[in-house]
């Protein structure tokens, strides 16, 4: 073909056709089954939290624990004395007299008056202050 | 102008969405599948295309920003769907894009929905020889009839680009046509 000038012949077509009616029917029905489905919006249960909040609470348990750390020290265990013990008997329970003596037996009882020295002043100074008249 | 926002606030809209977006296949789908099957000649291609090109319109309509007109957006998109496949051909194939047309060209002899004459073919020819970006212009503004601003629009290059563009596409394909 010779001197062939696009402009100057009649229109030519592509050549290429289209598919029939029922072609993009059927695609239309195809491509609305294939449509993502909508993103629904999802609440999470748990909700990360952000970094400098971890570093927060972090900073607040060391402070804390720390603190706890420096004064409450393991100290050691002290025994109270025996005139603690009496003092708390006597004064702090409903713990009677009788009652300690109920729980004497013999043995204790000798080693209590091994312990206990008496002397004749200590005597005389109890029975007084006891309104305890001795007739000699 | 007005109908093309209300029409784009029922795609946005999720309750107004499905039967926006199905109006919206109906309107275009036709003279997309023909600028799609333009580009890639094979009308399974095209199919699959038109159906990426749609999906791809949807999944984002979230993102159009009605700067562009719908129309040149969703063209765009099309246009991009059908050079990515010539591109992904010929990357399996390990050649050139322009040889993938030509291979396409040469089976359209034995396609259902190829109906040109010899002239017909020919003219396919020598545009597939042509380099893809004035096959792209010569094909939009010839066999489609699109404006040079709305190819402008879609392809992202000058009105006076894509005329010289043209100008240089059928000199080429005249000169094809007299010494084939």
């Amino acid at each position: 073909m010779n001197n062939f000038k696009l402009n100057e012949e009649h229109k030519i077509k592509s050549g290429l056709t289209s598919p029939q009616d029922v072609y993009f029917e059927n695609f239309t029905e195809r491509l609305m089954q294939q449509l993502p489905a909508p993103e629904i919006k999802v609440v999470p249960l748990y909700r990360r939290k952000p970094v400098w909040f971890s570093a927060a609470a972090g900073f607040v348990v060391m402070l804390t624990g720390g603190y706890f750390l420096l004064n409450n020290s393991p100290q050691a265990t002290t025994q109270p004395d025996t005139a603690a013990i009496e003092n708390y008997l006597v004064y702090q329970t409903n713990v009677t007299s009788y009652d300690m003596i109920d729980h004497l037996d013999s043995q204790d009882i000798k080693e209590l008056e091994a312990s206990i020295v008496l002397n004749d002043d200590a005597i005389k100074d109890y029975l007084s202050d006891e309104d305890v008249y001795l007739y000699e | 102008m007005d109908d093309e926002k209300q029409f784009i606030a029922a795609l946005l809209n999720p309750k107004t969405q499905n039967e926006a977006f199905r109006q919206l296949v109906a309107r275009y789908s036709r003279p997309l599948y023909s600028h799609i099957r333009n580009i890639v000649l094979n009308h399974d291609d095209a199919d699959d295309v038109l159906q990426n090109t749609l999906i791809k319109v949807f999944s984002n309509l979230k993102n159009f920003k009605g700067e562009s007109k719908l129309f040149s957006w969703i063209y765009r998109i099309a246009t991009n769907e059908s050079l990515t496949l010539i591109s992904q051909r010929a990357k399996k194939g390990g050649i050139t894009n322009e040889e993938v047309n030509e291979k396409a060209v040469q089976n359209l002899v034995a396609d259902e929905y190829f109906e040109g004459d010899a002239l017909q073919l020919k003219l396919q020819q020598a545009v597939a020889s042509l380099p893809e970006k004035q096959q792209l212009v010569f094909k939009m503004h010839y066999f489609e009839e699109l404006k040079y601003e709305d190819i402008s629009e879609i392809v992202g290059t000058s009105v006076g680009a894509l005329k010289a563009s043209y100008h240089h596409a059928v000199k080429k394909i005249e000169d094809y046509i007299n010494t084939h």
